[in-house]
């Protein structure tokens, strides 16, 4: 959340900038911010009124003051962040902050672990008054594609998959998506039966499906073992025609980006 | 936080008597002492709280001010009649006694204490209750009535912590670095310059202005602890912090910088208002926040409290719905 605010510090952020910013966040991070750039809006929580309101109430401020802040600081999205003290322990992500926001009491928790500035944009969210938008040429600088991918973990609680490419004699996780393909329930029977290990919620499986993803993009991400994430990425099909040893390397996908 | 003994607190007729201080056109007057605090217009004897422009003017017969003080009062103001006196050292002048104790502002700043048979008053001037690397730490005074600064009163001022912000200011600078470009921090020539210096010591080279410089020497003579500075002519070692007064970065000077990012180090860059415009700006103040304010206060145990400079009706008016007897002085 810090690192996105900061992004958003001087305005609507440069393409350099941008990428900059994607290769130091982490997956969810990018996508919660590629999302909010590409003008999808979370709903709104409550008017900026609304939130000074309930920031007031939560530090005892009289309304006499309200007013006198007012006239130096008449931005009241701003005001409601400038009005909490000073941040204490970890800030969430940009990610958890709007996936967690439902009410004030969550509202106030977030808003009260964020530092000044992510707290103006977090209120701007909040309030529905969020505008920066990239052109869209830079909201997908790379070109769109599609790979096959090997099918390695499911989490059968989202359903999510993992998705890896060989890289040498080893895969290497590529994505994790939601399984909202039509052959879905056909899929987690079959992984139901193939389970090999466990690891909390994941299920590991024999590297043996094949599937085709699709993606608007991809971004360099040194936090990732492929060094790459992919943007707005979708699983397309299952492909059980096609077998485990003809996916194409992770080094190939990579020739794929500009 | 230091505190002085408590002066006896419920002075019978504390009520009826003159008041210790008054607000003159030439500035805060002392009738019984027959000296103003901090004046702007000419008088016969002025009584110094820091070497701040807005409080340090040319033209008074005489002044007293902190022995750490004096250094820069002199530089600035010229052949001056001057005379310092230790922090804590009681001076009878007139029918009071006066005392200067620290304000935790820049190096030698400090409140006031004048006291009367009993009643105790403290012009506060501007002060920070929060320590810095740099200057004589913030001491609570307990008295009756308590003159404040109101800078920052209003409860959107707050500021994190020392060590955060020079955190902050420190990778700004490393990542300038990295990329081979100058960092120019911009800051007030006296106390805010050095304070930054003094936080930011060790991380790397620290060239300033010549007028940065000039203050930096007086102070580091005196015995501040300081970090080596050179002042920049031409392009600045790689890597290096600049330190600037805003108006050195309209001259010529500014001009054999070289590639360069440019910052702003003040308490007003709380507000994105006052951000636009500058690169970088750090939220760093030399005066005392909403609850530094309002620690300060109730730390003197005082039932009137006057607010001068800034944001005085409201935090008059805030002071009033606490219960105490407060107004902004006039
Ligand atoms: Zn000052
Ligand atoms: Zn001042």
């Amino acid at each position: 959340m810090i690192r996105f605010a900061q992004l958003l510090a001087q305005g609507t952020p440069t393409p350099d900038a941008f990428s900059a910013y994607m290769t130091q966040v982490d997956p969810q991070e990018s996508e919660a911010a590629q999302r909010l750039l590409s003008g999808q809006r979370p709903t709104r929580l409550a008017p900026a009124a609304t939130l000074l309101g309930w920031v007031a109430q939560a530090t005892d401020t009289p309304d006499f003051l309200i007013d006198a802040c007012l006239k130096i600081c008449p931005d009241k999205a701003e005001l409601a962040a400038l009005l909490l003290p000073p941040a204490t322990g970890t800030t969430p992500s940009l990610a958890q902050s709007l996936a967690n926001l439902t009410s004030a009491a969550d509202y106030l928790t977030l808003a009260r672990s964020l530092p000044p500035e992510a707290r103006i944009l977090f209120n701007r969210l909040a309030s529905g008054t969020f505008r920066a938008k990239l052109a869209p040429p830079t909201t997908t600088p790379q070109t769109p594609g599609h790979c096959l991918a090997i099918l390695t973990l499911i989490d059968p609680s989202g359903p999510t998959a993992t998705f890896a490419l060989p890289h040498g004699a080893a895969l290497v996780p590529l994505t994790r998506l939601r399984l909202t393909i039509p052959g879905t329930p056909a899929l987690l029977a079959w992984a139901r039966a193939n389970v090999t290990d466990r690891f909390g919620p994941l299920r590991q499986m024999p590297p043996t499906q094949v599937f085709e993803l699709e993606f608007d993009g991809m971004t360099p991400n040194a936090r990732r073992k492929s060094g790459i994430t992919l943007l707005g990425a979708r699983v397309k099909a299952w492909r059980p025609d096609s077998r485990a040893a003809d996916v194409p390397t992770l080094s190939a996908l990579l020739a794929q980006s500009p | 936080m230091q505190m002085n003994p408590p002066p006896t607190l419920r002075y019978p007729a504390l009520m009826t008597r003159a008041p210790l201080i008054l607000q003159t056109p030439q500035g805060l007057y002392c009738p019984e002492g027959e000296f103003h605090i901090d004046p702007m217009g000419r008088v016969p004897r002025a009584l110094i709280t820091h070497g701040h422009s807005d409080h340090a003017a040319r033209g008074m017969g005489s002044y007293l001010c902190t022995h750490q003080a004096l250094p820069v009062i002199r530089h600035r103001l010229g052949k001056i009649t001057a005379e310092g006196i230790a922090y804590g050292e009681q001076r009878q002048i007139g029918g009071v006694t006066v005392s200067f104790h620290p304000a935790g502002h820049v190096p030698g700043s400090a409140q006031i204490r004048i006291e009367r048979g009993g009643e105790v008053w403290v012009a506060s001037g501007d002060y920070k209750t929060a320590p810095d690397a740099l200057c004589e730490p913030f001491e609570a005074v307990r008295c009756h009535t308590f003159l404040t600064e109101t800078t920052f009163g209003l409860p959107i001022f707050q500021w994190q912590s020392e060590v955060c912000v020079m955190g902050q200011i420190a990778r700004w600078w490393q990542d300038n670095a990295a990329r081979g470009v100058v960092s120019v921090l911009l800051a007030y020539s006296f106390g805010k310059a050095q304070r930054l210096m003094a936080g930011l010591a060790g991380i790397g080279p620290i060239c300033t202005h010549p007028v940065v410089e000039a203050v930096t020497d007086i102070l580091r003579h005196q015995g501040y602890a300081l970090p080596p500075t050179r002042v920049a002519n031409g392009a600045p070692p790689q890597g290096a912090l600049v330190i600037a007064t805003p108006n050195a970065m309209a001259s010529d000077w500014a001009m054999g910088l070289g590639p360069h990012e440019v910052a702003a180090a003040s308490g007003w860059m709380a507000l994105a208002a006052r951000r636009k415009g500058t690169g970088a700006a750090f939220v760093l103040s030399d005066h005392a926040d909403w609850a530094g304010l309002n620690a300060a206060v109730a730390a003197t145990g005082s039932e009137q409290v006057y607010t001068l400079h800034g944001y005085t009706d409201p935090y008059a008016a805030w002071l009033r719905s606490k219960g105490l007897s407060a107004e902004a002085m006039s």
